[in-house]
């Protein structure tokens, strides 16, 4: 399609849309407008818009810099937190995980002991002093169970504490102000 | 939700947050907030969808990590945003465009036109627009309302620049039918 085109439209287009046209443009523009069909088109077209443009500016009532710049502020903020309330709460929910492990396998540990306690029904079962010989007499089983040393088991429960207190430490640690 | 004192902590936030000055903001909003309104408004044809889109299109240019090389750059590139937060607007909603065959909606658009005088025409135009695809609405806004050159709407739209005198063309002979229509139905009465 071929487009017909003037090399001064946009010279035209300039002078309406910046306010100059007709009286303090190029004076051989106006002239040459009349002659010319395609910016006698264009300036058809562009007073119009430059008439609606001109309205819609006087009508329009925007929000102040201030106010939006201010919306804008608290919604940078806003969205900062999320975005590191996110990790924390993929943190919270593994160590969550890890505690609820952690729980069971102690209570399946324990099972036997508190069942055998129950329907023996001695004196003194629900001392605490029971409680934690029970659980010495339990450690070695545990060692079996698990193929660990000392120093495996002092570390597994140091990944815990930490996999645990991670959340809390990195709340303390973003939360700055 | 933040608490009072975030939000005054926000405040002294912003200026690390965004890579302008509230100052050079201030400068900036007061010479383009109208024109990015007037925009929005007629190429949506809803106020009150412009006056939500100008805060989102502030804002992401708040948030942008983009150099600009002038003032003009920086004014194409808020109104590039504005454009494409139409666009997502109109694709959420699913909208079909509003195309509608020129003859039959010509002859609605002149309904109650009287006079050829400024006023009426300026009403003919908004009539006409909304019957425009909302591509040629903002290829003609820019090109005769804020005097863009072809490749500044090229930059804008995200269109090549060597289509540009043709879609501009299509586009003005397009409303300029649809503007005849409405004077000869106007005379008619």
């Amino acid at each position: 399609m071929t487009v017909p085109e003037c090399p001064r439209e946009q010279d035209v287009i300039n002078a309406i849309v910046t306010g100059r046209w007709p009286h303090q443009c190029d004076e051989t523009l106006p002239a040459h407008a009349a002659e010319c069909r395609i910016c006698k088109e264009l300036v058809d077209v562009a007073s119009v818009f430059r008439l609606e443009r001109d309205r819609m500016h006087d009508e329009v009532s925007v929000p102040s810099a201030g106010q939006v710049w201010w919306r804008a502020a608290i919604r940078a903020r806003l969205e900062a937190s999320q975005q590191v309330a996110r990790p924390l709460s993929w943190l919270f929910g593994i160590s969550v995980a890890c505690a609820a492990g952690l729980t069971i396998t102690v209570v399946q540990l324990l099972w036997l002991p508190v069942q055998e306690a129950i329907s023996t029904d001695t004196a003194g079962v629900w001392t605490p002093s029971f409680w934690l010989g029970e659980l010495v007499r339990l450690l070695p089983d545990l060692t079996n169970m698990m193929p660990l040393t000392t120093t495996g088991i002092l570390l597994l429960l140091g990944v815990t504490a930490c996999i645990m207190l991670a959340p809390l430490a990195l709340y303390f640690a973003l939360s700055d102000e | 939700m933040l608490t009072d004192v975030e939000r005054i902590g926000a405040f002294g936030d912003a200026e690390r947050t965004f890579l302008m000055t509230e100052e050079a903001f201030r400068a900036f909003y007061d010479v383009t907030a109208r024109p990015v309104w007037s925009y929005l408004a007629r190429i949506t044809g809803d106020p009150r969808l412009a006056d939500d889109l100008l805060q989102e299109a502030y804002y992401r240019f708040l948030r942008t990590r983009s150099d600009f090389e002038s003032d003009d750059h920086r004014r194409n590139y808020l109104f590039r945003i504005a454009t494409n937060l139409v666009k997502d607007h109109r694709r959420r909603l699913g909208h079909a465009e509003r195309h509608l065959a020129d003859g039959a909606q010509a002859e609605d658009v002149s309904a109650g036109v009287h006079e050829g005088d400024r006023a009426v025409r300026r009403l003919d135009l908004a009539r006409a627009m909304e019957q425009m695809k909302p591509r040629e609405r903002s290829l003609l806004w820019l090109a005769y309302a804020q005097g863009c050159s072809h490749e500044e709407i090229a930059e804008v739209l995200g269109l090549r620049k060597a289509s540009m005198k043709a879609l501009l063309f299509r586009a003005r002979k397009r409303l300029l039918r649809l503007l005849g229509a409405t004077d000869v139905q106007g005379e008619r009465r």
